[in-house]
């Protein structure tokens, strides 16, 4: 009997691919950043230079005849470069997938190589028995299924790669000189202005994300270039999404004030840039650092971005990791002086705690750092006195935390952390407005506000009201403890007994301090090694401090570990003296939080 | 008198053309400067022309603007020239109008 053993055929070889879709994606961004300054511009060509300040006679109808087709001119380009820097970015998008691809094929092509070898040495000499031969013919045949699956793949990979190419050069060549663009984008409406007119009028996120998610990707990437700063800034708007209009609002501002001389820049255009580089600070430094577990870059997220807001203070907040994906969300809300400047300083910190997370067990996170509120600063750092301005902030707080609820339909673990002032803004938010959070943790408090008596107060469960205060904080012994003010106390000592009478009655301070008993908080461990012997302010901007007792605790907690949260004991208030606080004679520890 | 011109705005909006020209002017550079290295070889020449031809497209919008401002200077200060009026202030008006970008 004669039996036919036909070997696999030789995979076709793998062309080259030379591309690299980063790169790709990082040029479709440049060109959508300068379609935003066109855009910009048009609205410029569109309104204000309508107003010419001449007003009546032949020139002033010379001069409006003459920006008219500079109007239509700056529309139709800024619409061009948009659909062709969009395209751009999809090439991109899909060069990466095809690399990985490429990548796939390639190693399948080798294991086939190296399996057809060894059927070939199989056959060679042929075996002699009907069951080594059986054996040989159906690996054959598998093989020249996987073979021919490969063949498929590999024709796919080259069709999809052609379709790509000829995709990005047709949107192109559609654009490719000012006659083009006029013919193919002059008076053509901008799909951003009709997604603009549904966008619902109220602040409910809710709304937000359904208007979001009902508009098309077209509409949705025209808002994002058209309009950066809404979208950018509304919540319930996704967070890649919102980051990627911030992100083009923020380098359109780097590039258009930055090309101002500076000796030309008004004071407002100055503010604008200083914040813009204080932000482009921010996202370098997470873009520079790594997570200690992974080893891989982190990526910002630029969840708002604000330059002008709260009088040239500005706000920003930004996320190191996901925060539309991540398992465990934090949001930190830092206190006195903060504004847009000190944006690396917080970024830093959403780092710290980030990577403390991450080496600690924590395998999704996103750490988000918020300067979205008016932090008592500058000319109004008296602020601190008073809880208007945590109110305020408690407010647009607990915006931010239903906008993150909003955004995202899954069910996620979320912390608001608040330092200093920042831990009554929290607060507040909680009291004030009920947000759906998981856990609060309050570091080095001021005090809790008004509206907290205690940590149920707050809303989460008072075993979900997490308090980090070093023994020798200054600031976090402000709060009031038993039935007086530490601020009434003051105004006694610099008025007299009258005066510090009125003060306790009239509530004096920020309320109640958390790390007391009474208030019925969880209290961690936030000793430093290097603690001051007396009360003082350096202890009190150490809890984001890497190898500390505080992030350790914050890792956990964002981690949802709470058995791993080290308890330390409350401040307790005998009434007849000063408050005890057990911290103080503890041995702090240094516990490690990123595994250098 | 009859004063035919809005002389707080005309500078204000002659300002805006000249400010415009230095975004798109920034603008162009930038386009310029788009990296064409991660294409692939049937692309990179098409992109290469479309970053050529949009940085000078960009740069022609924003000289245009340029020449806007400047058109607008020079009729307000004719307009401030021809009336007798008004013809004494124009070295001072010019020098309001001058420009400062």
């Amino acid at each position: 009997m004669t039996m036919t053993i036909l070997l696999p055929p030789t995979p076709s070889p793998m062309p080259e691919f030379q591309a690299n879709g980063e790169d790709v994606i990082g040029a479709g961004s440049n060109l959508r950043t300068n379609s935003s300054i066109l855009d910009d511009h048009a609205t410029f060509a569109g309104g204000k230079a309508k107003e010419s300040g001449l007003l009546e006679g032949e020139a002033a109808r010379a001069y409006t005849e003459s920006i008219k087709p500079l109007r239509q001119r700056a529309d139709a380009m800024s619409l061009a470069l948009r659909d062709a820097s969009s395209h751009i970015i999809a090439h991109g998008e899909d060069l990466l997938d095809l690399e990985k691809r490429h990548t796939r094929l390639r190693t399948e092509r080798e294991q086939l190589v190296r399996e057809i070898d060894a059927l070939k040495a199989r056959g060679n000499p042929m075996p002699t028995s009907r069951a080594e031969l059986d054996d040989l013919a159906d690996d054959c045949e598998r093989c020249t299924s996987r073979v021919n699956a490969y063949e498929d793949d590999l024709r796919r990979w080259a069709s999809d790669l052609e379709s790509s190419e000829q995709d990005v050069i047709a949107a192109l060549r559609k654009a490719m000189d000012e006659r083009q663009v006029e013919k193919n984008y002059d008076g053509k409406a901008d799909p951003a202005d009709t997604a603009k007119e549904s966008m619902p009028s109220g602040k409910d996120p809710q709304a937000i994300k359904e208007w979001w998610d009902s508009l098309t990707e077209e509409q949705r990437e025209a808002m994002t270039v058209a309009y950066p700063e809404i979208v950018g800034n509304t919540d319930g708007i996704p967070a890649a999404d919102r980051s990627a209009a911030n992100t083009i609002a923020l380098d359109r501002d780097l590039a258009e004030i930055g090309a101002i001389p500076k000796d030309q820049r008004t004071e407002d255009e100055q503010t604008r840039y200083d914040n813009a580089k204080a932000a482009d600070d921010a996202r370098r430094e997470i873009e520079k650092s790594k997570d200690p577990v992974a080893g891989e870059a982190y990526v910002p997220q630029i969840y708002v971005y604000d330059p002008m807001a709260f009088g040239g203070d500005g706000a920003v907040a930004m996320a190191v990791g996901d925060l539309d994906t991540a398992d465990n969300v934090s949001v930190n809300v830092p206190g006195l002086t903060t504004e847009m400047s000190s944006a690396h300083g917080n970024a830093q910190s959403a780092i710290n705690l980030q990577q403390a997370a991450s080496f600690e067990g924590g395998t999704s996170t996103a750490t988000m750092f918020w300067i979205g509120y008016d932090a008592p600063s500058g000319s109004d750092s008296g602020g601190v006195a008073g809880e208007g301005m945590a109110k305020a902030g408690g407010e647009r707080l607990a915006d931010t935390l239903d906008g993150l609820n909003a955004m995202r339909s899954d069910d996620f673990h979320l912390t608001a952390i608040g330092h200093s002032y920042g831990s009554t803004t929290v607060a507040h938010a909680m009291t004030d407005h009920h947000p759906d959070a998981d856990d609060v943790v309050l570091l080095g408090s001021p005090g809790a506000g008004e509206n907290a008596d205690s940590a149920a107060d707050l809303g989460v469960g008072k075993d979900h009201v997490f308090v980090g205060t070093n023994s020798q904080d200054l600031v976090g012994r402000l709060g009031q403890t038993g039935w007086v003010s530490p601020s009434a106390v003051g105004a006694g000592v610099l008025t007299g007994p009258i005066g510090g009478i009125i003060a306790q009655f009239g509530g004096a301070g920020l309320g109640d301090n958390p790390a007391e008993d009474d208030f019925g908080a969880v209290r961690f461990q936030a000793e430093s090694t290097t603690r001051g012997s007396l009360p003082n302010i350096d202890d009190h901007v150490k809890y984001y401090d890497h190898d500390s007792e505080s992030l350790s605790n914050m890792a956990h907690i964002v981690n949802g570990q709470y058995d791993q949260v080290s308890r330390a004991g409350h401040v307790y208030d005998p009434w007849y003296r000063t408050p005890d606080d057990p911290e103080t004679d503890r041995s702090p520890t240094t516990p490690n939080t990123d595994g250098r | 008198m009859n004063l035919r011109i809005d002389s707080a705005k005309v500078p204000e909006t002659a300002g805006g053309w000249d400010t415009e020209h230095l975004h798109l002017e920034s603008a162009s550079k930038d386009i310029e400067g788009t990296k064409t290295g991660g294409f692939t070889p049937n692309v990179k020449g098409v992109v290469a022309d479309f970053v050529e031809s949009w940085a000078s497209l960009v740069r022609k919008a924003g000289q245009d603007g340029e020449r806007t401002a400047d058109d607008l200077r020079e009729a307000a200060l004719n307009i401030i020239r021809s009336d007798s009026e008004t013809a004494g202030l124009a070295d001072l008006y010019a020098k309001i109008l001058a420009e400062q970008r």
